[in-house]
């Protein structure tokens, strides 16, 4: 993604790019968060490796 | 509450235990670090934390004051060794008896009490026997039991990993990484990745193999694609845990270890174990793999070696036939790559279709494994009909 902003000529400082890389992630978790919460019947599985 | 990485509570007091370092002094680091591990653990799970306190402090603990005390007093080295195999032995015999109990539901000789509420028990015998084992090559000298229980609890990798080396976890814990600023932004973009993966990424990727699922007929391009799904769910599902627990082991001043190190661009199946749950695939190679000869011996007996391992990795996950079936496949492709003398393509080489043809070639492989994953053997079975019908 970094390699084709700058083939863009679009330079982006490295901290912005984790800041927004961060609140992106960060949204999409809110928002996946939500949707489970508003969809009750859909709990979360649990991680596959846990107590293996 | 549960001692698991998606509990709310959970997170929340593990959380307020990593800003509370700040008052952490230096001196006590060790002796607060176990103690909070065991109220933490104590409060999620009180069986999880009795059963590895008791384990460390009145079995491993005495093994190894024990084989120290040999060593002082000049015993033969037979002695020692001993001692230590009885050690690892009980350890190897009570993980087999947890498998075991945990798939059948018997519990012999304790029938009233059941193994299955200890959480992450095996990833603690991995620990368990990774230091014990380290006393037959090298001298540790551990006096105070605190160490070892915050090794046992250490609250973000106690579920499922990385399995972490003593050696390494003691010499992290001797000088814990200072809470700075950099510390907790590069820990919280790690736990945010980590969630998003879960989240976001494993669990829609779920919903569409639970659809894939749902469906009557399969033919080859649905299986296919429905195995892919599978293989990309479990790196996201997988990979995303890792993240978290290495972010909140960083916040802790532990540096955990990496479990994956891009898997999918590996070019042959030995190589993506090296980059696919490192830390598990480590322990193998240096607790059975070496001391069962290692690349010392002939090329057909190190893939003789690495078949085996494959095949213990695959009852690991579960005694039953599809994980058995799963550990063949790997260690049946293993096997084929070591005596074949198959070599990864070298970094300089890495481009051109030939580069991607065995990328595309070895994940496919992987992938095929995937399916053995899969709960019902019904499911395994439809999909494996699938690949013989067109459409």
């Amino acid at each position: 993604m970094v390699n084709l902003l700058n083939r863009l000529g679009i330079r982006l400082d490295p901290g912005c790019w984790v800041f927004f890389k961060w609140s992106v992630m960060a949204a999409a978790i809110f928002w996946a968060l939500v949707y489970a919460e508003s969809r009750e019947s859909e709990n979360l599985p649990n991680f596959v490796y846990v107590n293996f | 509450m549960s001692p698991s990485l998606l509990d709310g509570r959970f997170i929340l007091l593990l959380f307020v235990v990593c800003c509370s370092r700040f008052l952490w002094p230096a001196k006590c680091y060790i002796i607060l670090g176990a103690l909070v591990s065991l109220a933490l653990i104590a409060l999620a799970s009180p069986m999880t934390a009795a059963v590895i306190f008791a384990l460390t402090v009145f079995f491993i603990y005495p093994i190894h004051r024990a084989t120290v005390w040999l060593s002082s007093r000049g015993a033969p080295r037979t002695a020692k060794g001993l001692l230590l195999t009885f050690g690892i032995g009980v350890l190897v015999c009570l993980f087999c008896w947890s498998k075991i109990a945990r798939q059948t539901g018997i519990h012999p000789f304790l029938h009233n009490w059941s193994l299955a509420g200890v959480i992450g028990l095996s990833y603690f015998l991995f620990r368990a026997i990774d230091f014990l084992h380290i006393q037959a090559i090298t001298k540790v000298d551990e006096r105070s039991p605190a160490a070892l229980v915050y090794y046992g609890l250490f609250p973000s990798t106690l579920t499922s990993g990385p399995i972490q080396k003593f050696l390494d976890f003691k010499q992290q814990i001797s000088a814990p990484a200072p809470l700075t600023r950099a510390l907790v932004l590069a820990a919280s973009y790690r736990i945010t990745r980590g969630y998003f993966r879960k989240i976001v990424l494993a669990s829609t990727i779920n919903h569409f193999v639970e659809k894939s699922l749902g469906t009557e007929h399969f033919n080859f391009f649905k299986s296919g694609l429905t195995i892919a799904l599978l293989y990309v769910y479990f790196y996201f599902d997988f990979a995303g845990y890792s993240d978290i627990a290495i972010g909140f082991g960083s916040l802790l001043g532990v540096k955990v270890p990496e479990n994956f190190r891009k898997p999918f661009l590996a070019t042959t199946v030995s190589e993506f174990w090296r980059n696919w749950h490192i830390t598990l695939v480590d322990w193998f190679r240096d607790h059975v793999f070496i001391p069962l000869g290692g690349m010392q011996v002939s090329r057909l007996r190190a893939a003789g070696l690495a078949f085996l391992i494959m095949v213990l990795c695959g009852l690991w996950h579960g005694v039953s036939l599809p994980f058995m079936a799963w550990g063949v496949w790997h260690g049946s492709v293993l096997f084929m790559e070591g005596v074949s003398g198959l070599k990864p393509v070298p970094p300089p080489k890495r481009s051109g279709l030939k580069y991607w043809w065995r990328v595309a070639s070895t994940n496919a492989l992987v992938a095929f494994g995937s399916i053995f994953f899969l709960p019902h053997d019904g499911d395994i079975l439809r999909i494996l009909k699938g690949f013989i019908t067109l459409w």
